[in-house]
């Protein structure tokens, strides 16, 4: 398996940290280093030449995630070779000219790894066979570029310009993955292999439109393509050979990449024609127009190449074979001289310490050498003859003649190419004139003379080219173009003549227009800038950006105000009626009839009173809510009966634990209602509430349909299932029972740590906390001056050893059955803390320890430990069976194991619950100690002095 | 019946974290107050050991134990040990925090380890006792944790919201459950399963303990419109609580959605598909729209955790092995990012300043280039730029429910990540382009800064070689 | 003879009346308490009543669980109401508001 070009692809990014850290040792080395680096991908990718001479495309696969149908796939044919060579060649010439261009202070290394990180990024996009891994080489496009254009980051305008650039390729970039995704979908592989010739396919195919629709948007974001092109001019704000590299030759030229790249797979439609060919021509029009009238140098350039782009992918959308040739022409061409300019103008630049024209006049005298550079590029751009820039023009204007019959308003196409070649014609005129001519420059910050040797070099190697090209084309170019044409075309290319002169033409003509009108433009220029300068400036898409930008910040403070107040009632109602609305939803949905076949049968009297009985205390409780003693006790009363349902339902253990843990929970609150506010404050009646009412009653309402639609259902169907299911599985009920028994020690197991992690919780919370209680609410409720009675105490004292005695006998009692030491934990709990609320703290704490841990843990060590050891004597996890699974010879260890578990459960129960009360109360009653040393506190004295509120029943 | 040790074997790595607990338990009691650093010792080593033990006891087939209650199957070997590494992680990064402000003690730990517990509880679950269960023993956790620093009134006010309406989402849960059980006849999630087959959808009951349980799973994860706990617990709560509720739980969470969801429910996929829908859709569209007017970074993040929950559900919704393999691919990702995200404002918030505010970030490149390194490949990474490992997830999902002929619902996703990186950007944007308003350099320990170096390779290695995570991933459905 | 319609429709007005309370009530976070443990006693009748004429023990056992966890559950409420209390002197539902985007 070869690696050439995955190697070709990777040596950038490997070389990026090399040169980082290479920098150091100086400027030589760094940008031997860096050339290094350039040279080393481009002797690999000659090294593939011949193959692809003789027609072949080099394919390399690695294995990356087959599951997803992912392979690491690299592609070298005409086109990318193509690519790779302007990517790599103006790439070495922007690397020794930067070296001239940052100033001492500026930081070289760490420019040459972002260009290098961005060659990587750029090589991989026009080299990668999967179209996924191409997406992510071009969104690393996108960050390295934003590194780049923020080079300086102490600009503003450059972290401006780096955060628009992202911002609007890196999201055309979600965009394109969106159609990667469907094309991937529509063809079955994400190779370009496939992709590219299944064409007939996706156009066919139903999800064609949004599928362009999507690769387009990431296209025209990356070509800075209207409406998208407004990053491209504030990007200039990157240090210039950046902005010759990324704004002219390269990142840019990715959108048009993928265009000429997908043109076998996309292209042929009504829809790409318009369109493509629609925006393309948009673009050309106003990146014209506008360049005219920047002032900034760069400015007029950076609006020069939206034109120029723009004119490509018109060529692009035309979609006939010919205009693909001069598509793929024009690429190279702007490249070459557009590169060149940029460079000449960092030159200015350097020279002068300014970009505007106003100011940059007469610069001939200075540096003729740079203007003769600067000249021969400008006439490229501009479509002189004998410059390469004429060529691919004179073939556009050719194929917009074609257009004009074959497309619906076809004829604008001719029109506006013309016009934008008049402009074009203007703006080279303004950039060669009103630099190097017009008088005299107007007070520069530095003397300007001519650049050092090597500075001049690689803008020379450009302009050789540009006019080579544009007298040579046969013999320099049209290699190279047949090999890139037949690669985007996936077939030969047709027949095309690169000659200076085909005869007179409509396109001679359109040519003769555009350079007469574009003199005449420049000629009443003055005027014109006026008129721009009070009205052009109007149509500002960066500011519809921005406005965006600003709407979405505005949204998102709107929709965070309504939805996110904070107000727990909100949050609450908010919540209810999401599960009424999901709840209706589903019921809406399942199309099943509400209601089932069977009728209710007629309540009988015991149930009738005990539902009566829990319903009236549930609403009471509601009701007295207020009087939160009262709305106590009720809750206790609801719990007591369900305690009573479960007895009915022949679930003593049950019931005896509702019945303990009801207790607790019950002597907790109170606990706790000791220190916190005694009434709740009357809430005035208010709309809101109604809808409280309303939303509660429709709750209410969807709970009724929805046991109503239990109820008329035969639960008799399920348990037919059991009996299919139940008998040929064999043991019936027995099975259920001994499952019965695992499954409640393990439970058991959860439910002790649940416990322990509820004490500790509580311990970490409130230790040592001291709360004044609330002594007061209501004139009634004074504490009583006794605070320990002496019945009371010793009551509790006598009882103490009772209580033990019944945990005692639980859990002996429920050896055979785990959970025993559940309850029987919870009533030791339960009597010891009798002791401390009829003793008061001072005595049981003489008495016992405050900090449980060691029990708890202990407990919880002892009773996973008893588990852990019967693993070791091959038992089931924490059970003791007798009745159903026999082992005779351990029968004895059985009893011993459930035993210690048993007892780890019960220490777990009684720390955790003594931990719990302990905590809750400690701090009410040490704080009343505090108050009050040593005397009770009296009658009401104390209470009276915040009694504010009239006198009520109270608690 | 025959039990054999190797009947139990599975559930060894839980028994070891209860034992873990109850030992730190025991040692704190003995422990200086200037000794507390061996509690950390202890809870960082025993969580080695359990990662250990989860490998040795993982692999192979599944296994069903203690009567059916418990599961052991490839996925509940990677999402223990993805759960234990990123709670491993936590604690290194909480180290110093908790340290300078004296919570290492016992009970923190403890309280962890419990949370710990119960996400493996969870993951392991294969009974909607167990599933409770862990629920319950993370979520009673949580709600402590979140009030441990008790000074701070926010932080009380974040617990009671949290404990509030997570009591109620367990209500709702549980009801749902009850529904379930009164439809299939048991509580065991392949029984279920079977029941719901035998008797088809086409029963009121099981749609609406159906809704509830979505509902309940909805909240647990912290989806659109069940979210209202997500940004203001992130808010009040100490750092390195916001670090471990915001990670490892969204494994834990994953694995409870699934259990219930497809384990127990998958015959009515077509109803609890339509429902996710909605949740993911608008999860996606509120996380991401109101995480950009948020000034709080914590708050940022929570909203930011919820649109990452809305791409889990489009995984999970599309109910293909292809889908559930992304799903649990973006949530332990997901996870690893949160813990880098969420780890570096704990290493940067210390001696009394909490730093919480997006000024906090400021020219955070000047005080200590590498953290503001890490900090930016974890927004990246959020935001799903490529290469990092969230555009690996992004992908996954996306393309899995696109296979399914629901495209439209891939471009709302990628609509929104639009969207959404806008904020990461504005992160970044602050670490690199804003001045600091503190000059001082950041003082880091070491077990933090490899901690972090971890996280950061994860996020860039994974996202080159997803295969080393997602084959086990697509393993676990396969 | 009770049916299990009875008990079902028990469980669904607890439930509902809890839900109610929940939201209804904006002063005292102790009836949300209060009133979660309601919700809980709701599932727990379900539970019950299902588990009995299913014939499975498996229900019981669910709600011996559910039990403890809503104990323990209301202790680690009541805790936090008081550390929220000692510091923001209120217990009112509604001046639950300092946390907002």
């Amino acid at each position: 398996m070869s690696m050439t070009l995955t190697l070709a692809v990777l040596l950038p990014f490997l070389g990026a940290a090399g040169v980082a850290w290479g920098s150091r040792l100086g400027r030589p080395t760094a940008i031997l280093l860096a050339l290094l680096v350039v040279l080393m991908p481009a002797i690999l990718i000659l090294s593939l030449l011949d193959p692809l001479v003789a027609g072949e495309t080099h394919l390399e696969h690695f294995a990356w995630l087959p599951a997803a149908g992912l392979n690491i796939a690299f592609r070298l044919d005409g086109l990318g070779l193509l690519f790779a060579g302007l990517i790599l060649g103006i790439g070495a010439l922007v690397i020794l000219y930067a070296r001239y261009y940052l100033a001492a202070e500026d930081n070289l290394g760490r420019l040459y790894a972002y260009l290098l990180l961005f060659m990587g990024a750029m090589l991989g996009v026009v080299l990668s066979e999967n179209l996924i891994q191409m997406l992510m080489f071009w969104e690393l496009t996108s960050l390295s570029s934003f590194l780049l254009i923020g080079y300086w980051r102490q600009r503003e305008d450059a972290r401006t310009g780096a955060r628009m650039a992202l911002a609007v390729t890196g999201a055309g970039g979600l965009a394109l993955l969106g159609g990667i995704l469907l094309l991937g979908r529509m063809t079955g592989s994400y190779d370009l292999s496939i992709v590219l010739a299944s064409g007939d396919l996706i156009r066919a195919h139903p999800l064609y439109v949004p599928t362009l629709l999507l690769i387009l948007l990431g296209i025209f974001t990356k070509s800075a393509q209207f409406p998208f092109h407004f990053w491209l001019p504030h990007a200039m704000a990157a240090p210039t050979p950046v902005s010759s590299y990324l704004h002219s030759a390269t990142m840019v030229k990715a959108g048009v990449f993928l265009l000429a790249r997908l043109f076998p797979a996309l292209a042929g439609t009504w829809e790409w024609n318009h369109l493509v060919a629609g925006f393309g021509m948009l673009t050309l029009i106003t990146g014209a127009v506008i360049a005219l009238f920047q002032h900034d140098l760069k400015g007029l350039l950076a609006y020069s190449t939206i034109s120029h782009l723009g004119l490509i992918t018109v060529l692009f959308g035309i979609g006939t074979p010919l205009a693909a040739v001069a598509g793929i022409f024009h690429i190279i061409n702007h490249a070459t001289f557009k590169a060149g300019l940029f460079m000449a103008a960092g030159i200015i630049d350097h020279e002068t310490g300014t970009r505007d024209m106003r100011r940059i006049n007469g610069l001939w005298r200075a540096m003729p050498y740079t203007g003769t550079l600067a000249m021969v590029a400008a006439s490229a751009m501009a479509g002189v003859p004998l410059f390469n820039g004429f060529l691919s023009k004179e073939m556009f204007f050719g194929e917009a003649v074609g257009v004009a019959n074959a497309m619906a308003l076809g004829w604008l196409l001719p029109v506006a190419a013309t016009l934008a070649g008049a402009f074009a014609v203007a703006y080279s005129l303004r950039f060669v004139h009103d630099v190097f001519f017009n008088g005299e420059p107007v007070d520069l910050p530095r003397h300007p003379h001519e650049p050092p040797r090597w500075m001049r070099v690689p803008v020379e190697i450009l302009v050789v080219i540009c006019l080579l090209v544009g007298m040579l084309p046969a013999l320099t170019v049209e290699p190279i173009l047949h090999l890139a044409v037949s690669a985007v075309l996936q077939g030969p290319p047709p027949v095309h003549d690169l000659a200076i002169w085909h005869g007179f033409s409509p396109a001679v003509l359109m040519s003769i227009l555009a350079m007469s009108g574009g003199v005449i433009i420049y000629s009443v220029r003055k005027p014109i800038y006026g008129w721009w300068d009070t009205q052009g400036g109007r149509v500002d898409f960066r500011r519809a950006y921005e406005r965006l930008l600003q709407g979405l910040l505005t949204l998102a403070g709107r929709v965070t105000l309504w939805l996110d107040q904070g107000s727990m009632p909100r949050l609450l109602r908010l919540f209810v009626a999401v599960a009424l609305i999901l709840g209706l939803a589903g019921w809406w949905g399942s199309g099943s009839p509400l209601t089932g076949p069977l009728t209710l049968l007629p309540l009988d009297a015991v149930s009738l009173s005990t539902g009566l009985a829990l319903v009236l205390a549930a609403i009471a409780t509601l009701v007295w809510h207020r009087q939160r003693f009262t709305a106590l006790i009720l809750v206790g009363a609801v719990g007591l009966m369900v305690a009573l349902v479960f007895a009915k339902f022949s679930a003593p253990d049950l019931a005896l634990t509702q019945l303990s843990v009801e207790v607790v929970t019950v002597i907790l609150l109170l606990l706790a209602l000791f220190f916190l506010p005694q009434t709740t404050p009357e809430d005035p009646p208010s709309p809101r509430r109604w809808g409280d009412a309303v939303l509660a009653v429709l709750a209410g309402l969807g709970m009724s349909i929805l046991t109503w639609a239990i109820l008329t259902r035969p639960y008799e169907s399920i348990a037919g299932f059991f009996l299919e299911r139940s008998v040929p599985g064999g043991g019936g009920r027995n099975v259920v029972n001994v499952i019965l028994v695992d499954f409640r020690g393990f439970d058991t197991l959860g439910e002790i740590t649940v416990l322990a992690l509820a004490g500790l919780a509580i311990f970490a919370l409130l230790d040592k906390l001291r709360l004044s209680g609330q002594r007061v609410a209501g004139p009634a409720t004074a504490w009583h001056w006794d605070r320990h009675p002496l019945i009371v105490a010793s009551l509790v004292r006598l009882l103490l050893p009772l209580a033990l005695l019944v945990a005692v006998f639980i859990l002996m009692r429920g050896h055979n059955l785990p959970g025993g030491g559940f309850i029987a934990g919870l009533i030791t709990a339960i009597a010891l803390i009798m002791l401390y609320l009829a003793n008061g703290v001072a005595w049981t704490h003489a008495r016992l320890p405050d900090k449980t841990h060691p029990v708890i843990g202990a407990g919880l060590l002892l009773a996973t430990l008893t588990g852990l050891a019967s693993l070791l004597f091959g038992h089931p996890f924490l059970t003791s069976t007798f009745g159903h699974v026999h082992w005779p010879l351990v029968g004895e260890f059985e009893v011993a194991s459930a035993m210690l578990f048993d007892l780890g459960v019960w220490l777990v129960v009684v720390g955790s619950t003594l931990l719990i009360l302990i905590h809750l109360g400690l701090m009410s009653d040490a704080s009343r100690d505090g108050l009050a040393p040593g005397t009770p506190v009296r009658g009401s004295g104390a209470g009276r002095s915040a009694g504010d509120s009239p006198p009520g029943p109270g608690c | 019946m025959t039990f054999d040790y190797a009947h139990l074997l599975p559930i060894v790595p839980e028994i070891a974290v209860l034992v873990l607990a109850s030992i730190l338990l025991l040692v704190d009691l003995w422990l200086k107050d200037e000794d507390k650093g061996t509690n950390h010792l202890i809870a960082v080593f025993g969580l080695l050991v359990v990662i250990g033990l989860t490998g040795v006891v993982g692999g192979g087939e599944r296994e069903i134990v203690l009567s059916g209650s418990y599961i052991r199957d490839p996925m509940s070997d990677v999402l223990k040990i993805a759960v234990l590494v990123v709670s491993l992680l936590s604690f290194v990064y909480s180290r110093d925090y908790l340290r300078d402000r004296g919570l290492w003690v016992g009970e923190f730990y403890v309280l962890t380890l419990c949370a710990v517990l119960g996400m493996m509880v969870m993951i392991s679950a294969n009974s909607f006792l167990t599933l409770y269960l862990g629920l319950e023993l993370l979520a009673l956790s949580l709600y402590a944790l979140v009030a441990f620093e008790r000074d701070n009134p926010s932080g009380a006010e974040a617990a009671m919201k949290y404990f509030v309406l997570g009591a109620l989402g367990s209500g709702l849960l549980l009801y749902g459950l009850s529904m379930l059980y009164g439809a299939s006849g048991s509580l065991e999630l392949g029984a279920v399963a079977r029941a719901v087959a035998w008797q088809g959808a086409d029963n009121q009951v099981l749609v609406f303990g159906l809704v509830f349980v979505v509902i309940g799973i909805g909240f647990k994860f912290g989806a659109v419109p069940f979210h209202m706990w997500v940004p203001d617990t992130y808010q009040g709560a100490p750092n390195p609580v916001v670090l471990f509720l915001g990670s490892a739980p969204k494994i834990a969470a994953f694995a409870l959605a699934f259990r219930l969801l497809v384990d127990g429910l998958g015959q009515l996929h077509a109803d609890w598909q339509g429902m996710l829908v909605i949740l993911s859709v608008i999860s996606l569209a509120v996380g991401n729209i109101v995480a950009i007017a948020q000034t709080n970074i914590k708050r940022m993040l929570a909203y930011s955790t919820i649109s990452h929950v809305g791409f889990i559900f489009l995984g999970l919704l599309a109910g293909t092995t292809e889908g559930f393999a992304a799903a649990m691919f973006y949530a332990i990702v997901y996870a690893l990012m949160a813990a880098g995200g969420f780890g570096l404002l704990v290493m940067m918030s210390r001696q009394g300043h909490e730093v919480e505010r997006l000024e906090d970030l400021k020219g955070l490149n000047e005080r200590d280039s590498w953290q503001a390194a890490m900090m930016a490949l974890v927004m990246f990474s959020m935001a799903g730029v490529p290469p990092t490992v969230g555009f690996m997830a992004k992908l996954l999902v996306l393309d899995a429910v696109i296979s399914i002929g629901l495209w439209w619902l891939a471009l709302i996703a990628v609509f929104f990540s639009v969207i959404g990186a806008f904020y990461y950007l504005r992160v970044v944007k602050i670490i690199y382009f804003d001045k600091p308003e503190v000059i001082e350099p950041l003082v880091v320990g070491s077990g933090a800064r490899v901690a972090l170096s971890v996280t950061g390779l994860a996020i860039l290695l994974l996202g080159l070689f997803p295969a080393a995570l997602l084959t086990y991933c697509q393993a676990a459905f396969a | 003879m009770i049916e299990l319609s009875d008990y079902l429709m028990l469980g669904g007005v607890l439930f509902a009346i809890s839900v109610a309370g929940i939201f209804i009530n904006r002063k005292n976070l102790i009836v949300l308490l209060m009133c979660i443990e309601l919700m809980l006693l709701a599932v727990n009748t379900n539970f019950i009543a299902f588990s009995h004429f299913l014939g499975d023990m498996s229900g019981q056992i669910f709600v011996f669980f559910i039990l403890t966890v809503a104990a323990a559950e209301a202790a680690i409420g009541l805790a936090i109401l008081v550390v929220l209390f000692r510091n923001r002197r209120t217990i009112d539902v509604e001046d639950l508001d300092a946390l907002k985007g």
